[in-house]
């Protein structure tokens, strides 16, 4: 179900209703375990007994490290987080192994057949998942207790404004929440209000808009002039920050509409100045994933430098191939991987005594930064190397289009216009009347302004 | 201490000011250096006065007293500008960026709506003979062609000069930018300073007028760049009472929800703003068409859209002695209840009322009226049509003893969603597209044939509908024909033609292959006997459409058939007394 879709307004209405016209207690969570259910089977019913056994795999578990001595704990561990990665790489990667297997005998002359499985993604897979594992790693490293309720841990994985495309939650800061009964709060609600209104904004009226620009000429790169490609990627690199980040405001405000906390999981990352800070800015959720159970359980930055570069590498090249089974993401991890590298080395050699803080540098840096962004969106985007190759001779043509001038301008403004701190110059008894009557006549214009034939989000497909 | 830190700090700010205006000199001279000349530094001169020198040759008078060519060849570029473009000059930065950018193949500004003319500079006699756009400028007067060699005066065509500046000119204006720069830097850095919000708003609302002009895509992200800024600007509520609190704050959504409502409501019919639609672009048609002619209007669906040749029914009719122009009401897909609508605005707006009207008559969409709805659930144009009106004749023929009985509850929830969709213009904006832009078209002609049939299936067709008395029941067949609902329908076009001063009226039902929609017409021109009916029923006509080239497919006729029946249609027509 489209998240921006008269279908899953009428569900969420449905939803939230019931929710809060139930009496305060279990009854509640079990109908938003109910509703993440029928939201998924809404895409695929036979799949929910995939995510159910997901479930059942990280219950299990959690239970074994809670009542089993320390000494079995690492085994239970890894036959929990093995079940999760063998489910995630058969669903997955086992087509695109098995075709690059193929492709790698006959480099070698070898005519091997290696049947190719004809398997259908499960929507959402990737988050599931990886939900299921943060379970495990937090219960075994005490960060979370580990849960008694089937339900609570199932609602952890299910939950349905963030099923699909995250953002991924991490045990230790959901599951604690489940553990108490979420009041009705105002405040909580006019956050999310106000955060699906963004969500929809960004989603349907930029994203959408800017993929207008980009999708015709990415789908025939070939035959398109300089100036057409250099738009597109610039429309590209828009659309794919205000589609995923509009998605994330709408998984964040809808849970807080039924009371729960989602963490942020963009923070205007195209304001970034290098990319270690870009990658603290944008999906949060899996770079701070990554970072704390695949970067440090390689060793992260202890040892010597290689190790710790090639840390660097592997995380980044995985946090592609989490993107999905092919090459053009591995190699879009991997510039960025080989960027983060180049920054850190660039930290260490750069002269001291110059004020790198000035906005000169800071300019510089937030230029250098974007364009590495930008490119490496290129492979991202495209569907072959040539297409990519293509788009990057144009992109060296240094010419900026107009069309390509005001994405960024609107970019730059929507960057500039979020950090700014909350007005708060209104007397305090305007306030609510203010916001209220302002979110009703927003709530009015955009939907307006709603195409009625929606694009599917991008990450749905991860 | 202090002291020194100030005078630093000014030291500074001059040491910065100068900088800028050295950067700002130093981008130009490069400008200057690469391309010969300075960018942007033009201005446009309309071209007024045209009148016809010799051969393909145009001339008009220039004001400009730069323009003579005493030992200096300006580049200057002439360009064309189609209709419409008139009321948007603007292409504000392709204007800016001058005609160079204009030949770029950047796509932002080949979409606008000029043409560069050309080549500049040539001889005379080459423009005399050779036409194909060549032009010249001598002693204040231009020396042009056009690629199509067709009377510039007319078309609503308009053209204009862009002349570069002299380059004293263009470096005088560069100096005095500079200097601009340096005076308002302080001033702009301290606004900034002090009304960070303000500033933005200000910059955000330009930027978004500019990009608005660049076309559909851009008005878009200004709009929701606009949206954007007004829901960052919502302040934050930190203390709600609980349970006190959100009835009030219900109520207040709500209020704001609809006084937004109901301002759009006042604001979009007067700004001109219409859905981007071919019913919008036919009803565009029909009520700008200037004729002198009496008009025949037909009104009807797929079948009149392709069986009939307007052109060539305007022509039978001329020569039979009934001089009219013939236009059409109706495309493929136009249900009752839409046709209703458009027939609605067509008659409150339109510049000439018909004088005549005929009805087509079709049981595809009279025994279901509601067809297209039930095919494609919220479409836009079922949406677009779903006015009041419309949906109490729905509703009636729903809800009545001869509505579909199965989906009842399916097509209810479907009107009433058309309707509160269409009344909280839901999408509006993303499907719309300004009234002067839209293109008035009637789309006549019919599409290329794909499906191809044996004459004996064709004859069989054919001979089925001829011989048929009964309907085939393929659809829930009502008690009488034509429906107490499609009478009701009917009986409303009527009154409101004859309201607007149309008193002649009558039915056709253009061939089929479909054995019920003859046998259908025939019963229906039985029953409706007050004003002229014309089935498709006769054998000579029917003998006529028996081959494959006759139909574009199993409903529509095509080609020689469609030829056929529009001069049968004529000859009846003149008989029949629906003419003036």
């Amino acid at each position: 179900v489209n998240f921006v879709s008269g279908e899953f307004a009428l569900f969420l209405a449905v939803t939230y209703l019931a929710y809060w016209l139930l009496p305060r207690g279990v009854g509640r969570k079990y109908l938003l375990l109910a509703a993440s259910y029928i939201f998924y089977a809404a895409w695929d019913w036979r799949y929910c007994a995939l995510m159910g056994f997901v479930t059942l795999n990280a219950f299990i578990a959690g239970r074994a490290l809670a009542v089993l001595p320390d000494k079995a704990c690492g085994r239970v561990l890894w036959l929990s987080i093995g079940t999760d990665l063998a489910v995630l790489g058969w669903f997955k990667y086992a087509g695109f192994l098995a075709a690059n297997a193929v492709s790698g005998f006959a480099v070698l002359g070898l005519d091997v057949r290696v049947p190719l499985p004809d398997i259908l993604l499960p929507v959402g897979i990737s988050f599931y998942t990886f939900h299921a594992m943060s379970y495990v790693i937090d219960v075994r490293r005490c960060r979370v207790r580990a849960s008694h309720s089937l339900a609570d841990v199932a609602l952890y994985i299910a939950f349905f404004p963030q099923l699909v495309a995250g953002p991924i939650l991490r045990a230790g800061f959901f599951m604690p929440q489940l553990g108490r009964v979420p009041p009705f709060s105002g405040i909580g609600q006019s956050q999310g209000l106000r955060l699906i209104l963004k969500g929809l904004i960004y989603k349907a009226l930029i994203a959408d808009t800017l993929a207008d620009l980009a999708d015709p000429v990415f789908g025939a790169v070939a035959q398109a002039d300089q100036a057409a490609l250099v738009t597109a990627t610039i429309a590209f690199y828009g659309q794919i920050y205000f589609d995923f980040a509009g998605y994330s405001a709408l998984a964040i405000g809808t849970a807080r509409l039924f009371g729960y906390r989602i963490p942020k999981n963009f923070d205007y990352p195209y304001s970034s100045l290098s990319l270690t800070e870009f990658w603290r800015r944008w999906h949060m959720s899996l770079s701070f994933w990554l970072r704390d159970y695949v970067y440090i359980a390689l060793g992260g930055n202890r040892g010597p430098a290689w190790r710790f570069y090639r840390n660097l590498m592997a995380t980044m090249v995985l946090g592609g191939l989490w993107h999905g089974a092919s090459w053009n993401f591995i190699l879009w991890g991997a510039l960025h991987g080989l960027g983060l590298c180049l920054h850190k080395l660039w930290l260490g050699v750069r002269p001291r005594g110059i004020d790198w803080e000035s906005w000169a540098w800071r300019g510089i840096a937030l230029a250098a930064t974007q364009l590495w962004v930008l490119t490496a969106w290129v492979f991202f985007r495209c569907t072959s190397f040539d297409d990519a190759v293509t788009v990057l001779r144009a992109l060296t043509g240094l010419t900026l289009p107009a069309a390509g001038f005001w994405i960024l301008a609107l970019i730059a403004a929507d960057h500039v216009l979020g950090r700014l701190p909350p007005r708060q110059s209104l007397a305090p008894s305007l306030v609510q009347p203010v916001f209220w009557i302002g979110l009703g006549g927003l709530a009015a214009l955009v939907l307006a302004s709603l195409p009625l034939v929606q694009k599917a989000f991008i990450y749905f497909q991860f | 201490m202090r002291k020194n830190s100030r005078t630093n700090r000014i030291v500074r700010l001059v040491a910065l000011r100068i900088a800028l205006a050295a950067i700002a000199l130093l981008v130009l001279g490069l400008f200057q250096s690469l391309q010969g000349q300075l960018p942007w530094l033009g201005h446009f001169e309309w071209i007024e006065g045209i009148r016809p020198e010799s051969g393909l040759a145009w001339t008009a008078p220039l004001s400009s007293p730069a323009l003579d060519e005493d030992g200096r060849r300006l580049d200057t570029a002439l360009l064309e500008w189609r209709p419409g473009a008139v009321t948007d000059p603007g292409a504000w930065l392709c204007r800016l960026a001058g005609p160079g950018l204009a030949q770029t193949p950047d796509a932002f500004c080949a979409r606008r709506p000029w043409r560069m003319l050309g080549p500049a500079h040539q001889l005379h006699d080459d423009i005399r003979r050779k036409g194909g756009g060549g032009f010249s400028v001598w002693h204040g007067t231009l020396y042009f062609s056009l690629t199509d060699g067709v009377d510039p005066n007319e078309g609503g065509r308009r053209f204009a000069l862009w002349i570069p500046w002299t380059e004293a000119a263009a470096w005088a204006a560069c100096g005095a930018a500079a200097a601009l720069l340096w005076a308002v830097w302080p001033l702009a850095c301290a606004v900034v300073r002090q009304r960070p919000r303000l500033t933005l708003a200000g910059l955000g609302l330009l930027s978004g007028a500019a990009a608005a002009r660049h076309g559909a895509p851009f008005g878009t992200l200004a709009w929701a760049g606009l949206l954007l800024a007004c829901t960052q600007l919502l302040p934050q509520i930190r203390h709600v009472r609980y349970r006190s609190g959100w009835v009030r704050a219900s109520a207040l959504t709500l209020a704001g929800f609809l006084v937004a409502e109901a301002g759009l409501s006042l604001v979009l019919p007067d700004i001109g703003l219409v859905p981007d639609l071919q019913s919008t672009e036919m009803l565009k048609y029909l009520v700008d068409l200037d004729t002198d002619r009496p008009i025949l209007l037909l009104v009807g669906s797929s079948y009149s859209q392709y069986g009939l040749d307007e052109t060539a029914l305007e022509a039978a009719l001329g020569a039979g002695g009934h001089p009219m122009q013939v236009v059409r009401l109706g495309f493929g897909g136009m249900s009752i209840p839409e046709r209703l609508y458009y027939v609605r605005r067509y008659l409150a707006t339109a510049r000439h009322r018909p004088a005549a009207v005929l009805f087509e008559v079709a049981a595809y969409y009279d025994l279901q009226p509601l067809v297209q709805l039930d095919q494609n659930p919220f479409s836009r144009r079922e949406i677009a049509a779903m006015d009041r009106d419309n949906l109490r004749l729905s509703l009636e023929w729903v809800l009545g003893p001869e509505g579909a009985g199965s989906n009842r509850l399916a097509l209810t929830a479907e009107l009433l969603g058309d309707f509160a969709l269409r009344t909280l213009h839901a999408g509006f904006l993303p499907g719309s597209t300004w009234r002067t832009v839209l293109l008035g078209k009637d789309y006549r002609g019919t599409p290329p044939k794909t499906a191809h049939y044996p004459d004996a299936v064709i004859a069989a067709d054919l001979a089925a509908g001829q011989n048929g008395r009964t309907l085939s029941g393929a659809v829930p067949v009502p008690g009488a024909i034509p429906t107490r609902w499609t009478r009701q329908a009917i009986a409303e076009e009527i009154a409101l033609f004859s309201a607007a001063g149309t008193g002649r009226f009558g039915f056709y039902a253009p061939p089929s292959r479909y054995a019920d929609e003859p046998i259908y017409a025939r019963q229906f021109c039985q029953a409706m006997t007050a004003y002229p009916c014309i089935p498709a029923d006769d054998p000579d006509l029917i003998a006529g459409l028996g081959h494959d080239e006759d139909w574009l497919d199993q409903t529509h006729l095509q080609g020689p058939g469609r030829q056929l029946y529009t001069a049968w249609l004529a000859t009846r027509l003149a008989a029949s007394g629906v003419l003036p």
